[in-house]
């Protein structure tokens, strides 16, 4: 209370108090009055916080850091400026490059390296959680990993391919059944250890053996028996059955150094509690900063195996802006030069920003209604048509503002191959004479649409579905439920909720990626599989399609489970998002690639000063 | 005093072992499961299992329990099933965050609350009072998430006065973290330049995080005023001849302030578990953060290790507060 007072004055203090209550107070003095009580605040609020400290236990310092070196390169430019600067005029949309197979991917090994310059960066609402390469794999951390670590193969550009990355070539037998692929020997470890065949061994039976992450990749695909180092420079993988996109999976075996994690194991723990928040790979970046919950910087490392052979950042920084519309604000003050993760109404608030670029790309993100085929009204075929046909697509592509196009099938455009399939467009007439069909319907009936609280899409979706089936007599009630929740009824057909809205984003651009993901049975009850489909002869196809390399073949097989699919009306195919993450056009040769969190590259990208 | 402290500190013991129950009971009766939501959208039923036997959550609630307890004794108070990385790590790096936002919104609640509580009480029904009541009641009334927006779009964003996220510039390296606080590390390290930046990124979290409890304070300081001025003791102390600030400050507020001091302690505590919304309008890395991202995805021990910990200072926060009842008003003694 010291510093604050009245605003009476001392000449006043022989007044009596009644008349001081009685009598008004001056706007001068009440003014002063507030103005010292400010400053008294202020004043105050150093010396507190001055005070606080010296009684508040010292915390030890937890932020972990990898002691990665910052980049000062000192290389040579051989190649300089030869990379296209990529910059967008203002004001655009869907400007970016989409050129297959980035320019990074042509420049193997060079011996170019431009130096790298000035830091960019990156706001995002989605933290980092884990980013051991045997644990996560969310899009955030994805992302993070392939800048830190290589793979034998990558994917890049829109749409996105396979191309050689740690190894120069592969062979595979025609069953599908072996895989050998031979490394680049100049490959080397941010610490100068070569990436040898021992190194891609140990990676890939440490991912099988912590069992987590992506290893659901290789389940009943390849046993740690079956990778082996035939010599130096090749490994060979044995499957246990035949699996044709077995090399689009290679690009989420993150390739560790197996001596750093060996140094940093814990009570046989793999480095698993290391590698959460340090890195051991061979990636273009090292971690520089590491601020968890805040900021994440990483360096690129001027002596990356594979060259420097285009203008580049010497660094990227990942900030974390929790709220859409800080971001928004600080992308358009250019505060960050790139931001992800923003609202529909956010994207297209920037693509009337002059300096914005505004990529827009077909994902491979399909947004979906899950609906129960196991119990409830929408275990009936005719039930789950009659809601197929009375959606209103448009509307909800009205409602995405561009953001989002028709889902035209089970599979996204850019991988959908099959032209004459016949999916769900809004036609109530339809809908009517498939409940004429049903055993369920007998005039109508109550219906539940569960959905993400607080995602505006999903809810907007519940509502379509509300007034849409309210004019074929149905009710739908709009539920909304903790993510956490939800996730925990799918496992159970009884509880599965009757219509989810979901969106399913794939591994990589392969048809088996999707379809498997949601129609074999053995996916019923994860996330993906929560409609709760079985079907045996689904089951045939899709295994057929992974058993063998003839692509025809494949894509015959796949064409005719879509059909089944749309013929089943598994789910209420209702959108595919655009992807694209909006940055300011002194980013140069930003690319857009639609795997691993759609997220940058920015071993490509380029500031301008 | 000293035995009314050691059975204060006593009683703390079936208090934090009665709030651990009832957090883990509740923890783990959410439908939610952390296994599955942790092994992510295609993980088999083998990968979830893998993770549940990890973090022992295959094994009876009693016996998880026990272990739980045991283990906060040796100091591993769990880790995250999302991240791994150690509780108590992740709550030193956070807490102190939270402890600085609080402390200044604090600062600016007592600060300005109860002047404004005073004036309005002596200028009953007067202008002062209407303005007072008009702030107080908006404050209240608006919600945090809201408010903090609009002047980050005014004061940051239009008038590009404050800087509207984090606790300092984006790449600019933090002090030598002795406290954990940036704006106390930044002064210890003597750099003022980094000590006005953070004292800046403060301001406008700090005042969002303070217009509840200023508005109370206000309020409530305001109500008591009126009551004890009316007062006879009032009264005779300005029958003594007693100036009219000695009587408001030394005998009216000192009266008026002790239910006041509870309503601070709670609001303190309130605020160390109920930050979230500042800290993520703003970016403020807190445990209140900390907390609501381990709810999302069902991580129990993070949340355990909050509860825990605010509960804890929540008792503390009391017991302080019990104590200086007794330093401002000499009637009240402990035995």
């Amino acid at each position: 209370m010291q510093g604050s007072h009245t605003g009476i004055q001392a000449g006043e203090q022989a007044r009596p108090l009644s008349t001081r209550f009685a009598t008004g107070v001056s706007r001068r003095s009440f003014l002063r009055l507030m103005a010292t009580s400010v400053a008294a605040v202020g004043g105050t609020s150093l010396l507190a916080a001055c005070g606080g400290g010296s009684s508040t236990p010292s915390a030890s310092s937890t932020s972990a850091s990898s002691g990665g070196t910052t980049s000062t390169s000192t290389a040579t430019t051989a190649a300089a400026a030869t990379t296209s600067s990529g910059a967008s005029p203002a004001a655009t949309t869907a400007s970016a490059s989409a050129s297959p197979a980035a320019s990074s991917a042509a420049t193997t090994s060079s011996s170019a390296n431009v130096a790298g310059s000035g830091t960019a960066i990156f706001a995002s609402s989605v933290d980092y959680g884990n980013i051991d390469p045997a644990v996560g794999h969310d899009g955030a951390g994805s992302n993070l990993q392939k800048h830190l670590y290589d793979t034998l193969y990558r994917h890049l550009g829109n749409p996105a391919q396979i191309v050689p990355w740690l190894a120069t070539g592969n062979e595979a037998s025609q069953d599908a059944k072996e895989w050998t692929f031979h490394l680049d020997p100049k490959a080397k470890f941010q610490d100068g250890s070569p990436v040898n065949a021992d190194a891609v061994v140990y990676s890939m039976q440490r991912l099988l053996s912590v069992n987590q992450g992506t290893a659901y990749m290789f389940k009943g695909v390849l046993s740690a028996t079956g990778v082996q180092a035939v010599d130096e420079q090749t490994v060979k993988f044995t499957l246990d059955s035949p699996y044709a996109p077995f090399l689009h999976a290679t690009a989420w075996v993150f390739i560790v150094n197996p001596a750093v994690v060996k140094q940093n194991e814990t009570n046989g723990d793999q480095g698993k509690a290391w590698l959460a928040n340090h890195s051991a790979g061979s990636g273009p970046f090292v971690i520089k900063t590491w601020n968890q919950g805040t900021l994440y910087e990483f360096a690129a490392d001027p002596n990356y195996w594979r060259g420097w052979p285009s203008p580049h950042v010497e660094s990227w920084a990942y900030q974390l802006m929790r709220e859409s519309s800080t971001e928004r604000l600080a992308l358009q003050q250019d505060k960050v030069q790139m931001a992800n993760w923003l609202s529909v109404n956010d994207m297209k608030l920037l693509q009337q920003q002059s300096g914005v670029v505004v990529p827009s790309f077909p994902s491979l993100s399909v947004y979906s209604i899950k609906l129960n085929n196991q119990r409830g009204p929408t275990s009936d075929v005719h039930v789950r048509r009659a809601i197929s046909y009375a959606f209103d697509y448009n509307a909800l592509l009205t409602y995405m503002q561009g953001r989002a196009v028709a889902a035209t099938g089970p599979l996204p455009p850019p991988i959908q191959f099959a032209k004459d399939l016949t999916y769900y467009t809004t036609d109530l007439d339809k809908a009517k004479a498939e409940l004429a069909q049903s055993d369920q319907y007998k005039g109508g009936f109550s219906i539940d649409f569960t959905y993400v609280t607080g995602l505006d899409e999903e809810r907007t979706t519940g509502l379509i579905m509300h007034d849409q089936l309210g004019k074929l007599g149905i009710t739908v009630n709009v539920i909304s439920v903790e993510w956490t929740n939800a996730v925990a009824t799918f496992s159970d057909p009884n509880k599965s909720p009757l219509m989810f809205p979901i969106y399913s984003a794939s591994d990589f651009p392969d048809p088996d990626a999707f379809l498997s993901a949601s129609f074999d049975s053995s996916s019923a009850g994860t996330w993906t599989g929560a409609s709760w489909y079985k079907n045996p002869q689904m089951d045939d196809w899709l295994k057929q399609a992974r058993s063998t390399t003839d692509q025809t073949q494949r894509n015959s097989l796949y064409e005719q489970a879509q059909k089944q699919i749309l013929d089943d009306a598994v789910e209420v195919f209702a959108m595919v998002q655009t992807g694209g993450t909006p940055y300011r056009d002194a980013l140069g040769n930003v690319q857009y690639c639609p795997v691993m969190g759609s997220s940058p590259w920015w071993y490509d990208i380029s500031l301008k000063s | 005093m000293g035995r009314y402290l050691v059975r204060r500190l006593l009683l703390m013991v079936p208090t934090l072992i009665g709030l651990s129950i009832l957090t883990f009971i509740v923890s783990h009766l959410m439908p939610a499961d952390p296994a599955k939501l942790a092994a992510g959208p295609r993980a088999t039923p083998d990968m979830v299992q893998t993770i549940r036997h990890e973090y022992g959550l295959d094994r009876p609630l009693y016996v998880q329990y026990v272990t739980y307890v045991k283990n906060l004794f040796t100091g591993h108070w769990g880790s995250s099933i999302v991240s791994q990385h150690p509780v108590l790590t992740d709550l030193k790096l956070y807490l102190p965050n939270t402890i600085e936002l609080v402390l200044a919104a604090m600062i600016i609640a007592i600060g300005l609350g109860i002047p404004l509580g005073v004036i309005a009480a002596v200028y009953q029904n007067r202008w002062p009072d209407h303005i007072s009541r008009i702030f107080t009641i908006s404050f209240v009334s608006l919600p945090s998430f809201w408010f903090a927006i609009l002047l980050q779009l005014a004061l940051g964003f239009s008038l590009g006065l404050l800087p509207v996220d984090g606790q300092l510039p984006t790449l600019m390296t933090p002090p030598h973290r002795v406290t954990g606080m940036v704006l106390v590390d930044s002064l210890i390290a003597g750099n003022l330049s980094l000590t006005w930046m953070a004292f800046q990124h403060l301001i406008l979290p700090a005042f969002v995080q303070s217009i509840g409890a200023l508005a109370i304070i206000t309020r409530m300081i305001r109500g008591d005023m009126l009551e004890i001025l009316s007062q006879d003791f009032v009264r005779t102390a300005r029958a003594k001849g007693l100036s009219a600030r000695r009587v408001v400050v030394n005998h009216a507020l000192r009266n008026a302030f002790i239910p006041t001091l509870t309503l601070i302690g709670l609001s303190f505590g309130f605020a160390l578990g109920g930050s979230v919304l500042v800290e993520t309008v703003f970016d403020w890395p807190g445990i209140g953060l900390y907390a609501v991202n381990a709810a999302l995805t069902a991580d129990f021990e993070p949340i355990m290790g909050v509860t825990l910990l605010v509960g804890c200072m929540f008792i503390v926060l009391n017991l302080v507060v019990d104590l200086l009842y007794g330093v401002i008003d000499p009637r009240i003694h402990y035995t």
